[in-house]
């Protein structure tokens, strides 16, 4: 008897286990297939190449998509260098000790801190203090600070993965730790930077909170002629969308189907960096 | 060579590395003085011209390509203003026109030519009216916008120009209604006397009207509940009809709309206060000022401080309710502080406005900040009791204040309210996203199959990337809808909905943080315990989950910490009322959604803003705590 109790246990206990995962992947597949087949309806190659027209009711969503395509652009070509550069520090200089606690300090409280407070910073650095004005540019420098914690802890991580050996050989062969690390280790760790890079493309394009402020607009006649121009951009042209306008049931489908052009772009991207993640961990000799 | 490029090299990491933190400097520095003046409000600290338009005479206009016919009807205190006053137009300071007023049929009308360049279409034409009586000059609320393509008014139907309260909207009121609306309860009153029954009050966004409430008598309280339409948040502004005087008379009081929720209650409502004098952001008070006397009053102490650059010597301080001085005071400097004490004769409840006479140059200035009467109490900081403790009792009144009505007159600011409903909204979620997340890490690394595990990990990475807009979409959209359904609710847009969605983003974060603890638990726990005979689950519950707690709780702290930190989830499906709860089926407004939704529609430099940045550090504290508890215990269970 006392057996059946033990073994009834570990049956609920289990499938109770089973229950979570199941109802949360069901959860998510009927979440994606909603955004899916309404957002569907509305794609159009038009959809994906004209501007909106009829006060948002109508038309496409190109000047958001070429929008968000600069913003993470410049947004990582900001990000990049910098959080590789600090992996490099904290992985082959890392003195004096007290600065070496400070950054870890600083990249995880960075890390933590809501995209909000992020926008409330670009809004009173970039566009007031540095006359930046609501532009391509606030919007871009707020949005890589955003996604640096998450580009030097990936660069960290991939510079930690190269084996010790290879710079012992660099340096017992004569090079520089300069040398050693610019022409052995980086292009050694690069994949797997480029990846975790990737990932945070994806998180730099959907995030909405850090550019209300700074850089996006609800409608721009002309596509950004500069980075001091506004800019529209997709994950703001949902949000604008569902909460501003005269005409919500007609701007409901087309929030759907940018909903779907933004999801699509992030997993594709995301989904695309996890496969070669995979394949170079696969075939990596090391 | 070699030696110095090397040299660079490291120097270049090094500064990399520092830019990490000044980034995070940069970010607590920016908040936190942004935030202070909140607590220190200071009444000269707050910037004057922002609300200063003067326009000096004499006016010159000044001539351009072309010009644009504009009729103003004019008014002065709510009076036609008479023929020898004279109406100015001024385009970025410039002035581009000035007329006399003439009579027609009683109406005081001005027939202005502006001087304008084709290329200065859609520039903003602000008015001002030299009042010939006295020999002052008033700035006028309204602004026009240049347009080529018409006259601006016509002789029937002129723009509003007057001295006035900026927000008069003459009747007759008509509603244009929008998809959704804010419903909002108020107390009127006009010039301090309660409302009767059958007074309107309009509201008013856009210069469109978009609501109108009819006064009732609640228990002696004049009441109005009424609907404002509007599908996004916007400043929303007032004016009351007073149907026994048959007048309109202008609010000071403001509004951010809320769609789809209620603003005010009937335990609570929103002050209303209709004026016949002069009112709005900065007003300048005439001199010479003489304290006016009323019956029974209490005094409220105010300390005012004030810029450095106003000299001791002769300048004075009036403070005014109802457009009556009620207190005047010589400035004095106390150290490097320049501030003045003010007995104000009050009742309770009023309004009162500051004006400064600059005795350099002879000039009266209006003040933008306001505050209310506090009757046999203090306003402000007084200079005798050390400033810290002052702004400590600022800062726990700020914190724990049941009111956030941050656009009345003046703002009421308490945070209490929010930050209520940040936690219930997270705890909300976290509710669902612990046994989720827990569970299906348990069920990933003890359970699941290799070739499973390798699916399932990165398809719950792919999950972690969805933008936080789309999930908001998807509760906005489709779960407000079934939850009004299944509930038989009349909004879906409530803690219940958000805490949905947001606990399924942070089941990703809990999930994997937790799935790398339990991995990281000794394989010779799990065999010791299957060799003593315990199955499964018994492994997983009495062994594997106290080994992993640690990495557990600090998954859970992350997941804290990033859903109260969410933005957009909650702005698009808490509903927004800034209440405390009485079920999970009433809309709050967290923190992060009042930022977002408000920072749009503030001034900047107005004590609104500041209140925005202090909620944003109140927020940067919780959010920073969490992460160094969660570091503290994860870090313990590392060395452990």
């Amino acid at each position: 008897m006392k057996i059946n109790i033990r073994k009834l246990s570990e049956l609920t206990g289990i499938n109770l286990l089973r229950f979570f995962i199941v109802f949360t992947a069901v959860f998510l597949i009927s979440f994606l297939y909603i955004i899916f087949s309404r957002g569907v309806e509305v794609i159009s190659w038009e959809f994906i190449t004209k501007g909106p027209i009829d006060s948002m009711t109508a038309g496409g969503i190109y000047p958001a998509i070429v929008g968000t395509f600069w913003l993470t652009i410049l947004s990582i070509t900001f990000a990049l260098p910098l959080g590789i550069f600090t992996a490099i520090y904290l992985v082959s200089y890392a003195k004096p000790y007290w600065f070496v606690r400070m950054v870890r300090i600083a990249v995880n409280t960075l890390a933590g801190i809501p995209s909000i407070i992020y926008g409330l910073f670009g809004m009173t650095i970039f566009v007031q203090i540095l006359h930046m004005g609501v532009s391509l540019l606030a919007g871009s420098l707020t949005l890589g600070i955003l996604a640096l914690p998450v580009i030097i802890n990936a660069s960290e991580e991939a510079f930690r993965q190269v084996p010790k050996s290879f710079r012992d050989a660099s340096i017992a062969l004569g090079a520089t730790e300069r040398q050693s690390i610019m022409r052995v280790i980086l292009p050694a760790a690069l994949p797997n930077i480029l990846t975790g890079t990737v990932i945070s493309i994806g998180r730099v394009a959907g995030e909405t909170a850090p550019i209300l402020f700074t850089a996006a607009t609800f409608y721009s006649h002309n596509l950004p002629s500069s980075v001091m121009d506004e800019v529209m951009a997709l994950p703001y042209h949902i949000y604008a969308l569902m909460t501003e306008g005269a005409h919500p049931a007609k701007q409901l489908p087309i929030a759907y189907g940018t909903s779907l052009v933004l999801l699509a772009l992030v997993l594709i991207v995301s989904a695309i960096a996890i496969i070669i993640r995979y394949k170079i961990r696969k075939n990596r000799k090391w | 060579m070699n030696n110095y490029k090397e040299k660079l090299f490291k120097a270049i990491t090094y500064t990399a590395a520092l830019f990490t933190i000044i980034f995070l400097f940069g970010i607590i520095a920016s908040i936190f003085y942004e935030g202070a003046p909140v607590i220190t409000h200071d009444l000269g600290q707050l910037p004057l011209e922002t609300y200063q338009i003067s326009f000096g005479r004499p006016w010159q206009p000044v001539a351009k390509e072309s010009s644009v016919r504009a009729y103003c009807e004019v008014l002065l205190d709510n009076e036609p203003a008479t023929v020898q006053d004279e109406v100015a137009a001024f385009i970025d300071g410039e002035c581009r026109a000035v007329s006399k007023v003439t009579d027609i049929d009683g109406m005081a009308l001005a027939v202005l030519d502006i001087q304008a360049n084709e290329s200065e279409a859609g520039k903003i034409i602000k008015f001002a009216i030299y009042d010939e009586s006295y020999g002052e000059v008033f700035t006028a609320m309204g602004v026009a916008i240049l347009d080529f393509e018409q006259d601006l008014g016509e002789i029937d139907y002129p723009i509003y120009c007057e001295s006035g309260s900026p927000y008069l909207h003459p009747r007759q009121w008509q509603i244009i209604e929008y998809g959704s609306a804010t419903t909002i309860t108020t107390s009127v009153s006009f010039d301090g006397i309660s409302a009767e029954a059958g007074d309107e009050i309009g509201a008013f966004i856009n210069d469109e009207c978009r609501g109108i409430g009819k006064v009732e008598m609640f228990n002696g309280v004049p009441l109005a509940k009424f609907t404002i339409f509007g599908t996004k948040p916007q400043t929303a502004v007032f004016s009351v009809y007073d149907v026994s005087e048959r007048t309109v008379l202008g609010v000071n009081d403001k509004i951010i709309t809320n769609p789809n929720s209620e603003i005010g209650s009937k335990d609570d409502p929103i002050l209303m206060k209709g004026n016949s004098y002069n009112g709005g952001g900065a007003q300048i008070f005439s001199r010479p000022w003489l304290p006016v006397e009323i019956d029974d009053p209490e005094i409220t102490t105010v300390y005012g401080k004030l810029n450095k650059d106003i000299p001791v010597q002769g300048s004075e301080l009036g403070a005014f309710v109802n457009g009556e001085c009620r207190g005047v005071s010589k400035i004095t400097r106390k150290g490097k502080v320049t501030l003045a004490t003010i007995p104000v004769k009050s009742y309770p409840n009023e309004l009162i406005q500051f004006a400064v006479y600059d005795s350099a140059s002879a000039q009266v200035q209006g003040i933008s900040f306001s505050t209310s009467t506090n009757p046999g109490g203090e306003a402000g900081n007084s200079p005798d009791k050390p400033y810290v403790i002052q702004y400590l009792e600022k800062l726990i009144s700020l914190i724990f204040g049941l009111s956030w009505h941050p656009t009345s007159m003046p703002g009421k600011f308490g945070f209490f309210t929010l930050i209520v409903g940040s936690f219930l909204v997270t705890l909300g979620a976290l509710a669902i996203a612990v046994p989720f997340g827990v569970g299906s890490a348990i069920y990933i690394s003890e359970i699941a199959s290799p070739r499973m595990r390798e699916i399932i990990k990165p398809v719950i990475e792919l999950l972690a990337g969805i933008p936080s807009v789309v999930y908001g979409l998807f509760g906005m959209a489709f779960l407000a809808p079934l939850l009004m359904k299944w509930f038989h609710l009349d909004a879906g847009l409530n803690i219940l909905n958000a805490s949905i969605i947001l606990g399924i983003m942070v089941i990703p974060i809990i999930s994997s943080i937790s799935e790398d603890a339990i991995s990281m638990v000794p394989k010779n726990l799990r065999l010791a315990s299957f060799g003593l005979g315990a199955n499964r689950w018994e492994t997983i519950i009495k062994i594997i989950l106290p080994a992993a707690k640690t990495g557990i709780i600090s998954s859970i702290l992350l997941g804290f910490g990033r859903a109260v930190g969410e933005t957009m989830v909650v702005i698009m499906v808490a509903g927004g009322s800034p209440q405390i709860p009485k079920s999970i089926f009433h809309s709050v407004r967290p923190m992060t959604s009042a930022i977002a939704a408000e920072m749009g529609e503030t001034a900047y430099g107005t004590m609104h803003f500041h209140a925005l940045y202090g909620i944003a550090a109140v927020l940067f504290i919780i959010t920073f705590m969490t992460n160094l508890i969660s570091e503290l215990v994860f870090h313990k269970q590392k060395i452990g």
